[in-house]
């Protein structure tokens, strides 16, 4: 039956046509989910295993792809409990205040999902490459920021560093400071409040919104390319990796490595779907009135 | 009873307009504005000074030149079509995953965020996989003369790809907010279902849809991971403008580069506004309602 | 401890939300603050709790200045309107909340702590519910709950915001019947915010009515029922006789009237229901005017009368014991006689300061 009552009333009761409309709807939305979604996972897959599990494993124990592997760890390190600290800090403020500007302020945030990946990348090149503001000074200094890792982990940064924040934001906001306010007249100090009171209470929007930041840092392609320099084994993440492989051709290595990425991503949507089930975050109406 | 004017000096910066016996404003607002500056607001005013110091003469011949004018034409007509796309699919998904129950719901449902999760240069060769000529659907399609791989279509098929779920997961909660009350009104009075689509149903989701066909088009546009592979970036025909700015910057045309970044910030920044206004309009709508 | 509120202001924007009030509640009080929404007894009570500042004005606890002071360093209790217990917290923990923040010299250890739970979880009828999660309670008990966790920490003040208002009729009248107990048991100065007149008058020692960011009068409930300051006053309370009329000065040598009189002021006259006489007959020597029964209520210990009066728009109440109405042997249609034993007028040019306090002429 649908859901929500829409069509148990008597006045809707589904006619035979609206029932055939019915199941047309869904069949075409499967369908296209199907040749959109699916094939494209199973292409990664399949491709990857086309010459075996032996020349799979091969490829992803390449020294190039495993030292890709670690970099894009240690890029997803730094820069996700950076964000972490940029969303709680952000939505404390946005949430627990009133201020002058605090929609630009908002907008400012929703900055990264605007702009290009590759004009973002661009941007600290601008900043720190050898032509940019900084960059004779830190050529002097012998720093390097652009074809080095910190370039990529601040292009990561900037990419990534909404998504925690717009997911405390509302959350907090839906909330309200009632219990917070409690506490404070209970004699809590700051951090008492944070520690005892909001962090129990966000603890699952802030794991959405860090599993969120972490996936796309993990994945991240055009910002990191700009500024990545492509030297292999030393700045190379795995995505960029991938492309390196597939533009020498090298296509079982290509989609070996793409696979790592694929499981990631799959994880990271099992991860999301059993958040929304346990927690009430980002829960769909239905599943709540399930769950009551 | 002496009763201080001015008794809490500048406790936050004057900026808060309503005093909170919260603690920690200071603290976080530094913080947040701090990062903000150094992520966000520095790099993006290094670019844009870079843009202004071409002066406006060289910047246009710059932003204007044939090969920039024809990326613009590639990059914002496949754009369009695939946020047309976008907005077709994502509505009938957001309708199913509404309005319907079905086996396997939830996994449809966590599926639709999958081009969000996935990296972009991982669809990009998984797409052209797809389509190649000895591709599992493009096997079926070259017979046909229809060729996806290194043509505009390969393009609109990568941007549609990361754009739907924008229309998805802007369209769907409206309509599962959406009161069934108000459909058995409209049918009570005699609506059939083509009437309380278009009377009761389209009004309400029509800015969802607009704010999420919107996004898919921002998304499509600065999109470059999943179309650089398919595209086969032919220039005059199938360049990106993403593609472009790095292609100028590996020929070290760091200021052509950045004209050309500057151009596409623009349209961002535009789009940004139109989302906005969007949003404050169906604020204000639904503040009618109420 | 005493709590002295002194030519408090504060504006929000273009809204005056209290526009200079004072007023100084006693160690051991029970003071209620009554007025309609908007009128800033909420903002009121969160400037003595330091959950607000004033722009201007003082808060003197015990004598001491205390404006400056943090909402944490108060030493107040305060019970929130939506009871804002911690969610992720059993009932247990709540309560011991105030206590497990303490610094590390003043914290109890835990044996102490939890002796204190328990012992005021005994005292708010909620011993065996220590474990659950405030979503297992309904509204009454997640109150008292706020309550208990607001008494932990021993304040010398309890200030309650609109805390039975989100309860149905039944459990408030229960709740507040027991916070009275509470109140005589620990004589802990207390402030509760409300805006139903019943449960401010029957609760407090002592009624504050705000309205407009102004303290409109404040005594004892019985005061404020029988003298009310001003017909804000009146109308709020409610249950009262409204005449508009004109205040005729009498004029004449040795102040018999005879024709000499002169319309001074235009009116309004209250005369609570009670306070109305009903006759059959025209009583000598008085101003009573002839009415009509419209409707008579007879449930309940008072007979409640509907009268039409010829020329008064809206209809009069009166209160009859049943003995007297049973006498009267009164039934709707019949023609009577009322007049007020006492009315009290003001003035209805917009001054609105009490004229007179007895006597009859309507």
């Amino acid at each position: 039956m649908s859901n929500r009552g829409a069509n148990s009333s008597a006045l809707l009761l589904p006619s035979i046509q609206q029932r055939a409309g019915r199941v047309i709807l869904i069949a075409a939305a499967l369908l296209f989910l199907a040749i959109f979604l699916v094939l494209p996972v199973a292409a990664v897959f399949a491709q990857a295993f086309s010459q075996g599990w032996k020349m799979y494993s091969d490829s992803i124990h390449q020294e190039d792809v495993l030292s890709a592997l670690r970099l894009t760890g240690l890029v997803a390190c730094i820069s996700v409990p950076l964000n972490m600290l940029f969303g709680i800090a952000a939505s404390w403020a946005i949430t627990r205040f009133e201020f002058r500007g605090k929609s630009l302020l908002i907008t400012l945030i929703d900055i990264p999902l605007a702009v290009s990946p590759v004009v973002a990348g661009m941007m600290y090149v601008e900043v720190f490459g050898l032509h940019g503001w900084l960059g004779p000074w830190l050529n002097e200094h012998n720093l390097h920021v652009i074809f080095a890792v910190p370039g990529i982990v601040l292009a990561t940064v900037f990419v990534t560093f909404p998504f925690v924040a717009r997911e405390l934001i509302p959350f907090m906001q839906a909330q309200g400071s009632d219990e917070e306010v409690a506490a404070v007249v209970l004699g809590a100090s700051g951090w008492s409040i944070f520690w005892r009171v909001t962090l129990p209470n966000i603890k699952w929007a802030l794991l959405y919104g860090t599993i969120l930041a972490a996936s796309r840092s993990i994945g991240e392609f055009g910002a990191v390319s700009v500024v990545s320099g492509h030297i292999r084994g030393r700045t190379t993440t795995l995505p960029l990796q991938v492309e390196m492989l597939y533009n020498e051709y090298n296509f079982t290595a290509a989609f070996a490595a793409a696979s790592l990425l694929t499981l990631a991503a799959i994880v990271t949507l099992v991860l999301k779907k059993i958040i929304e089930l346990t927690s009430g975050v980002h829960q769909r109406s239905e599943e709540k009135e399930v769950k009551s | 009873m002496v009763t201080m004017p001015d008794k809490k000096p500048a406790k936050s910066w004057g900026l808060v307009t309503r005093s909170s016996p919260l603690p920690g404003f200071r603290l976080s607002m530094g913080f947040t504005l701090t990062y903000l500056t150094v992520i966000v607001l520095i790099p993006l005013t290094a670019i844009l000074l870079h843009g202004a110091r071409l002066g406006f003469g060289a910047f246009l011949h710059t932003v204007m030149a044939p090969r920039v004018l024809a990326s613009y034409r590639v990059t914002l007509g496949s754009a369009a079509a695939a946020a047309v796309l976008s907005a077709l699919f994502g509505l009938l998904l957001a309708w199913v995953l509404a309005r319907y129950d079905f086996p396997g719901k939830r996994i449809v449902d966590a599926l639709v965020d999958l081009p969000f999760a996935l990296p972009t240069a991982v669809a990009g060769i998984s797409l052209t996989a797809l389509y190649a000529e000895n591709g599992w659907i493009g096997r079926y399609l070259e017979p046909h003369g229809v060729h996806v791989v290194f043509t505009p279509i390969g393009i609109v098929m990568a941007m549609s790809f990361v754009g739907f779920p924008f229309v998805v997961r802007n369209v769907q909660p409206v309509l599962e907010d959406l009161d069934p009350a108000m459909e058995e009104a409209a049918a009570s009075l005699g609506a059939n279902v083509w009437q309380r689509f278009t009377r009761v149903i389209a009004p309400v989701a029509f800015p969802a849809l607009l704010t999420g066909t919107a996004l898919a088009f921002a998304r499509a546009a600065g999109e470059y991971g999943s179309v650089i592979f398919i595209a086969g970036n032919m220039p005059m025909k199938t360049e990106i403008t993403a593609l472009l700015i790095v292609t100028k910057l590996e020929e070290y045309d760091y200021t052509g580069a950045a004209a050309i970044a500057g151009a596409m910030l623009a349209l961002s920044f535009t789009i940004m506004l139109v989302v906005n206004l969007l949003q404050w309009w169906v604020q204000r709508r639904e503040g009618e309602r109420v | 401890m005493s709590i002295q509120v002194e030519n408090i202001r504060k504006q929000y924007g273009s809204f005056t939300a209290l526009d200079g009030v004072s007023l100084t509640i006693g160690d051991g009080e029970l003071v209620t603050l009554l007025g309609p929404s908007g009128s800033g007894k909420t903002t009121l009570l969160r400037i003595i709790a330091g959950l607000e500042s004033p722009d201007d004005g003082s808060i003197l606890l015990h004598g001491q200045e205390s404006t400056q002071h943090s909402a944490s360093k108060r030493g107040i209790g305060f019970v929130f309107q939506h009871y804002a217990l911690f969610r992720h917290m059993t009932i247990f923990e709540n309560v011991a909340f105030g206590l497990r923040v303490q610094s590390r010299q003043l914290r109890p250890s835990s044996r102490v702590i939890r002796e204190r739970v328990q012992e005021l979880l005994h005292l708010v009828q909620l011993d065996s519910y220590a474990q659950m999660y405030p979503e297992q309670l309904s509204g009454g008990q997640r109150q008292r709950v706020a309550l208990a966790r607001a008494l932990a920490v021993k304040p010398k003040v309890l200030l309650l915001d609109e805390p039975f208002s989100a309860l149905d009729a039944k459990v408030r009248k229960e709740l507040r019947d027991w916070l009275r107990r509470i109140h005589d048991e620990l004589h802990v100065t207390t402030v509760l915010v409300t805006h139903d007149q019943e449960e401010a008058l029957e609760v407090a020692d002592r009624v504050a009515i705000l309205n407009q960011g102004r303290l409109e009068q404040i005594g004892t409930p019985q005061c404020i029922y029988d003298k009310p300051a001003s017909p804000f006053v009146y109308n709020f309370l409610g249950n009262v006789n409204l005449f508009h009329g004109r205040l005729l000065a009498d004029l004449s040598p040795g102040g018999r009237g005879n024709g000499a009189e002169k319309t001074i002021h235009s009116a309004i006259g209250f005369v609570r229901p009670h306070e109305l006489e009903v006759s059959r007959d025209l009583p000598p020597d008085s101003k009573a005017v002839a009415a009509t029964v419209a409707r008579i209520h007879a449930a309940g210990p008072q007979i409640r009368l509907e009268l039409s009066i010829a020329g008064n728009g809206r209809p009069v109440t009166a209160e009859l014991g049943r003995k007297q109405f049973e006498e009267l042997g009164l039934a709707p249609g019949d023609s009577v006689f009322v007049w007020p034993q006492s009315i009290r007028l003001f003035d209805d040019g917009g001054a609105e300061s009490l004229l007179l306090d007895q006597g009859a002429g309507i």
